[in-house]
């Protein structure tokens, strides 16, 4: 898989990059409008990170001829504005998804992957992990081919775990994930707690291993054991 | 006391103390005046008695205004004395002036007496008062009306430039153009206004600009830090006193972004960049609210009671309403006690959102202040209401506090 990352910021144009690349993708990168559009007019590439505010011109016009090249790329755009506008913008003219700064690295691969299974694996968009099948059309999950009934958080989390996988994830980057950032629960991530601890006993159940490993009370790394 | 009374007030004191003035000086010169005319009256009858007994050696009588007695008198005198005598046809004393003059005709002593009643220079002087006074009085009324009539006049654009200042506001964003007049110091206030207001207008914009612009700016780092830390926390190096320091860092970065995005939600609620508006349907909002909010609730062992028969439909910024409604319930989910409520009602044009609580608020007043929490040890950023109320107050929706009945109420007048 192949990404392009469009970000004028070195250090989080680096840290993207390296984040990427662990998570087994090929990464390439553009610090500015000019030598972004070069790439895009000479390589094909499955997903774009796109920066809005650009030195030499806009992300959205980017996106726009980035549409016209090569229609079958996935495009998510990564902006410092919150703001409503750009996002319909952004997704008006053919992005798939938006992410605001400040951003968790786990959420944006999260994102990408979820991206990524609505292009690349149209019809069949499985998520396997070992004894664990979920199917994201219908929201159904499998454990040992037994049916896994989880409220939409659970679901989510599962996810978002396997998507992280053998990653740490903080309990802030998982809070964010699951309630957007307009809730104001800094002081309490109980709830989290509660949320993983049914997961955790769903999948036990069904005969599952336990994948989810607390971490030193930071966050939480689901594990292939 | 308005600039107009003031001035009429003062005039019409003023005009009192001058009248009161005039009054006394006229009395006493009128009076002297006609006295000195009487005086001299009876001096001319007191010369033509004389010349009437020195030619024609007749003794004139006429009681009680000339009197002349023949006797030895020491010396020759003039003197004039008030006196009383009966009337004899009105039998009634009256005032009289007298002239008392002792001379010596043709060798003979005379006491010459003549005398003039006082009642008619008292009539003369009377109605002469009388006609200057009610002159006084009549000028004192016009000049009045003119007087106050003119400073209407002339002040009227100081009022109109005051009902425009009155009405002046930031979010006009144009400065004060005051109309001109033809009196230079008005002229000059308005433009000391007009420069005043573009300063402000000026100023107030690049402060907003500034705070929007500082927010974002600060977007970038913080994600550059919290990239960094998460890499760090999953690189295997650290040992377990590193990656507590790491993690309260870690923590402290996520405060610190939470709360730069409702700053910056703050400041585009205050610019009203939020311009995309529809008819919102409050109901609709609360049930899909509540749905994100179920587990929590049940978590919280809170008890939910919803009245919403009714629908309340609101012009705004779909993303305002959803945020208001959710600071709403997160509030009174966060502020709730074990087991307690969370009552949410709508009645005709009004939402009131309620929960449990054992203690009145030490500072109710200041529960819609930036920063101000309760209880200083939460975490919280404490910006959720301060948000509420300026969605409330962008929208014209009134939005109060109560607690009654160990219950924390918000009512919303939609």
């Amino acid at each position: 898989m192949k990404i392009l990352i469009i970000e004028d910021e070195l250090d989080l144009l680096q840290e993207i990059k390296e984040f990427l690349e662990k998570e087994g993708f090929v990464c390439e990168t553009a610090q500015d409008y000019l030598s972004a559009d070069e790439k895009i007019w000479i390589y094909h590439y499955d997903i774009a990170i796109v920066d809005i505010t650009l030195p030499g011109g806009s992300g959205l016009q980017l996106i726009k001829k980035l549409k016209q090249i090569h229609p079958d790329t996935g495009i998510l755009i990564v902006s410092a504005k919150n703001s409503l506008d750009d996002k319909l913008t952004g997704l008006d003219i053919g992005a798939d998804d938006y992410i605001t700064k400040p951003f968790h690295l786990a959420e944006l691969n999260s994102r990408i992957k979820s991206v990524l299974r609505r292009r690349k694996f149209e019809g069949a968009p499985e998520i396997i992990f070992n004894e664990i099948i979920i199917q994201p059309e219908d929201g159904s999950v499998k454990v040992n081919n037994t049916n896994l009934i989880l409220t939409k958080k659970e679901y989510e989390l599962l996810i978002f775990f396997i998507a992280n996988k053998n990653r740490l994830l903080t309990k802030e980057s998982i809070a964010e994930h699951l309630w957007g950032d307009n809730i104001d629960l800094a002081d309490n991530f109980d709830f989290i707690y509660t949320h993983i601890n049914n997961l955790r006993k769903k999948i036990f159940r069904c005969g599952g291993n336990d994948y989810i490993q607390n971490v030193y009370g930071m966050g939480y790394k689901f594990t292939d054991l | 006391m308005k600039l107009l009374n003031k001035i009429n007030i003062l005039y019409l004191l003023f005009s009192v103390g001058v009248l009161i003035l005039l009054g006394i000086t006229f009395y006493f010169v009128l009076s002297y005046i006609i006295s000195e005319e009487l005086d001299e009256k009876l001096l001319t009858i007191q010369k033509r008695v004389t010349a009437q007994i020195k030619n024609e050696n007749q003794v004139p009588v006429i009681k009680p205004y000339i009197e002349v007695v023949e006797g030895a008198f020491m010396k020759q005198q003039t003197l004039f004395s008030d006196t009383i005598i009966e009337n004899l046809q009105e039998k009634e004393l009256e005032e009289f002036r007298q002239l008392t003059s002792i001379k010596e005709i043709n060798g003979k002593t005379y006491k010459i007496i003549t005398r003039e009643s006082k009642m008619e220079s008292h009539e003369l002087f009377e109605s002469i008062a009388l006609i200057i006074f009610l002159a006084f009085i009549v000028l004192v009324f016009i000049l009045f009306l003119a007087n106050s009539r003119i400073a209407k006049s002339v002040w009227f654009p100081f009022y109109n430039n005051l009902k425009l200042v009155k009405n002046f506001s930031l979010n006009g964003l144009s400065p004060l153009r005051l109309k001109p007049t033809n009196i230079k110091e008005f002229n000059e206030l308005n433009n000391v206004i007009f420069s005043l207001t573009e300063k402000v207008i000026s100023d107030y914009k690049s402060v907003k600009q500034f705070s929007e612009n500082a927010s974002h700016e600060i977007q970038t780092p913080l994600t550059i830090i919290s990239a960094k830390l998460e890499s760090l926390i999953n690189s295997n190096g650290l040992n377990t006193e590193q990656l507590e320091k790491v993690k309260s860092i870690y923590s402290s970065v996520h405060r610190l972004s939470k709360l730069n995005k409702s700053l910056l939600l703050l400041t585009k609620i205050e610019n009203k960049q939020f311009r995309d508006v529809e008819e919102i349907s409050i109901r609709k909002v609360i049930e899909e609210k509540l749905i994100e909010f179920q587990e929590l609730i049940s978590l919280g062992n809170l008890k939910l009671e919803t009245f919403l028969d009714k629908d309340i439909l609101v012009v705004i910024s779909p993303l305002l309403a959803n945020i208001l409604i959710n600071n709403l319930i997160s509030n009174s989910i966060n502020h709730n006690k074990e087991k307690g409520k969370i009552k949410i009602e709508i009645k005709e044009r009004q939402l009131s959102i309620s929960n449990s609580g054992d203690t009145i608020l030490s500072n109710s007043g200041n529960i819609f202040k930036r920063f101000y929490k309760e209880n200083s040890s939460s975490k919280s950023v404490g910006l959720g209401l301060a948000i509420v109320k300026k969605i409330c107050d962008t929208h014209n929706i009134k939005i109060t506090y109560s607690f009654k009945e160990n219950k924390h109420c918000f009512m919303l007048d939609l």
